[in-house]
């Protein structure tokens, strides 16, 4: 078991490598660069350049290096200084930008992932052991809705039923009065107040599609032999529900943690803009827009990097739950 | 010998949008103790479904609709009718297992891949003989040994994929001699398996009979592991037995004609190659809104007479020895039953079941 553990473990580090390396190539594919869109902007603006502005602009930049003289600056900043660069965009360093974003989006990302496991798990439960019934009718109606309806729009009407019975507008994650206030403990429960609308609506998507995979799986195991060799026991039902099928049927639950956190922010962008959230997704959205390679690129290599560690721990709890992937590589 | 278990007129009826699927249809047999029953039929014959309603684990949408099953749990006392007992209730959960436990066809997939065998044997044992979690353990590596698992302490760890099929099979009917049942139900015990492991299991059941008394229902379709272990043969046909009697009587007197042809059915040693096994043309057909009157292997039958076996059902009648359902042998009809398949009937028959 340890040595799985280990072995997994360092897999991640030449992982994180060339993750590194591609995102660098992926940013700097698109023709031109940040300066170029900063250029014409400001000639739209009537502002012209002369070439040594430019030039100066350049160096200052560091764009008139080689690319990979400017991935190694990059990424040795990160690795030695913690230091992920400048954002040409915002005029701060990258770690500034984040600093505020990413804990935001982890908090809304972490409350979405338990809000779907809080409802889709005791519903496909319910839905695979009465197939057919009246609940299991309803559930599936409702969550083909949930899969069908994109989330922005699910915002949208959120928004537009708040508003129009209470006249509160339910955007961002904080209250007016909050937003800019230091951290205290109305301001955590402001947050509470507001964060459990974009909860829900990111939570929506992923609640239908795992009640979806879920109770499948579990309709599967229901109907394996183990299941009636526990009921002729005499183990009781429910006891020999959760031991057996609904342990195995975990299994999509689990392996599933490691794309949720990247799903939920690169695919609740539009969400994120709709209900005006701080959070990293459309800072990304924007960034990339923009070229700003710097910020863009953190980002990526920041999502990658929750992902491989959401791998990491899902193969973990993956070989607890099943013995046969513990010991997969013993013989 | 006294019985310990009595079916009587048993009738398992599966409710599909299809029509009524009357898998038993007037089942009756007897075990008595330190005995074995072997019942024989192809598949779809309701081999399984018998074994499944004696332990009420009958699947939806099947129920019992009429008959009993008297289970004498000791020699003087009253008998108890598990018939009545409610499928999910807590009397017959007592039972499963303790009383009356079972093994099944695939060793493969009847024990849960992810928990050791340890932990499902004890697991029975903490259900109904102790609640002290070291004394399971030790009766679980006792249990093992005596089904010749070598290397108890260590095996019980185990999860069933380092096990070889035979080792399963014999660690499922350890789990289910752990608490001592009075009767044991094989399901196509030895099916999975190949030969020789076949014959030890058979061997095993055999020896483990000798020493605990337990009275055996053994269901398979292998006339050869019939032959082997049973002292008496029930033979099964569309939800009915068309012939019962003891195993000499049945294996060398055969008088029913599908039992004749299943017999001549097995492939024998010293037979000349080249030549065809004889078969038995068709099969088994679907228990589903069969006319209400007829013999069911009517239209299989080379011996069947048109007029007779095609509008009226043979009772089960004792003849030379033994019993056997066939015009063939005797004029005597199976008495008509009306069974109410109407909402109301089954809601009845439910309220019943829940007393």
């Amino acid at each position: 078991m340890l040595a799985y553990i280990v072995r997994r473990f360092l897999i991640i580090i030449p992982l994180l490598v060339l993750i590194s390396i591609i995102v660098f190539i992926v940013i700097q594919l698109p023709p031109g660069d940040y300066l170029t869109t900063y250029i014409s902007s400001l000639r739209a603006s009537g502002v012209e350049l002369d070439e040594r502005e430019i030039e100066g602009l350049i160096r200052q930049y560091g764009l008139d290096r080689s690319v990979t003289e400017q991935y190694f600056i990059w990424v040795g900043g990160i690795v030695l200084r913690g230091n992920f660069g400048w954002s040409f965009q915002w005029q701060r360093s990258v770690n500034d930008v984040l600093a505020s974003r990413l804990p935001m989006t982890l908090a809304v990302g972490l409350a979405s992932l338990f809000f779907v496991w809080l409802m889709a798990i005791p519903i496909a439960i319910i839905s695979a052991t009465r197939q057919y019934s009246l609940f299991d009718y309803v559930f599936t109606f409702i969550g083909f809705i949930g899969l069908a309806m994109p989330p922005f729009l699910l915002a949208l009407v959120v928004l537009w039923i708040v508003y129009s019975t209470t006249g509160v507008a339910i955007t961002g994650l904080f209250s007016r009065e909050f937003a800019e206030a230091p951290w205290s403990f109305a301001k955590v429960l402001d947050l509470m107040r507001n964060a459990w609308v974009p909860v829900v609506i990111i939570g929506i998507a992923g609640t239908a599609g795992l009640i979806r995979v879920l109770r499948a799986t579990l309709l599967d195991e229901l109907r394996k032999q183990y299941v009636v060799t526990a009921r002729a026991k005499g183990l009781a039902e429910n006891k020999l529900l959760f031991k057996y099928p609904i342990r195995i049927a975990m299994n999509p639950v689990f392996s599933t943690i490691g794309w949720i956190l990247p799903g939920l922010i690169s695919g609740q962008v539009i969400v994120a803009i709709v209900l005006n959230l701080q959070t990293v997704g459309p800072a990304l959205m924007r960034a990339t827009l923009a070229q700003d390679m710097y910020l863009a690129g953190s980002i990526v290599l920041i999502l990658a990097f929750l992902t491989v560690i959401g791998t990491f721990i899902s193969d973990l709890l993956l070989a607890w739950l099943d013995p046969r992937i513990r010991y997969e590589r013993k013989n | 010998m006294a019985n310990i278990l009595e079916v009587k007129d048993l009738r398992t009826f599966f409710f599909l949008e299809e029509g009524t699927l009357k898998a038993l249809d007037g089942v009756s047999f007897s075990l008595e103790r330190n005995k074995t029953l072997g019942i024989i039929g192809e598949s779809g014959c309701g081999k399984s479904v018998t074994a499944q309603s004696i332990l009420r684990i009958v699947p939806h949408p099947g129920r019992i609709m009429s008959g009993e099953i008297l289970f004498h749990k000791t020699d003087s006392g009253e008998p108890v009718d598990l018939a009545t007992y409610d499928p999910f209730g807590s009397g017959i959960r007592d039972i499963r297992g303790a009383e009356i436990s079972m093994i099944f066809q695939e060793p493969m997939t009847s024990l849960s891949p992810v928990h050791t065998i340890g932990n499902q044997i004890i697991e029975t044992i903490l259900l109904h003989r102790t609640p002290d979690k070291i004394e399971a353990r030790e009766i679980a590596i006792e249990m093992l040994a005596k089904v010749g698992i070598s290397n108890p302490k260590q095996r019980i760890d185990e999860y069933p994929y380092q096990l070889s099929g035979g080792m399963r099979q014999r660690a499922m009917i350890a789990m289910a001699l752990s608490c001592n049942p009075a009767i044991l139900i094989a399901d196509e015990p030895t099916t999975a398996l190949d030969v020789t492991v076949q014959a030890q299991i058979l061997e095993l059941m055999r020896s483990l009979q000798d020493q605990f008394g337990m009275g055996i229902i053994c269901i398979t379709h292998n006339l050869g592991v019939i032959a082997e272990i049973a002292d008496t043969v029930a033979v099964m046909y569309l939800g009915r037995i068309v012939e019962h009697g003891t195993a000499e009587e049945v294996f060398n007197n055969p008088m029913h004609p599908y039992t004749r042809r299943l017999l001549m059915s097995i492939p024998k040693l010293g037979k000349k190659a080249g030549t065809r096994l004889a078969t038995i043309k068709g099969t088994v057909p679907i228990p589903l809104n069969r006319p209400p009157r007829e013999c069911g292997f009517f239209t299989r039958c080379p011996e069947a007479m048109a007029g007779k076996c095609n509008v009226k059902t043979p009772a089960l009648v004792e003849t030379h020895g033994h019993s056997v359902r066939c015009f063939l042998h005797s004029d005597e009809e199976e008495p008509m039953v009306e069974i109410d398949e109407s909402r109301k009937g089954r809601r009845q028959m439910l309220k019943e079941t829940a007393k």
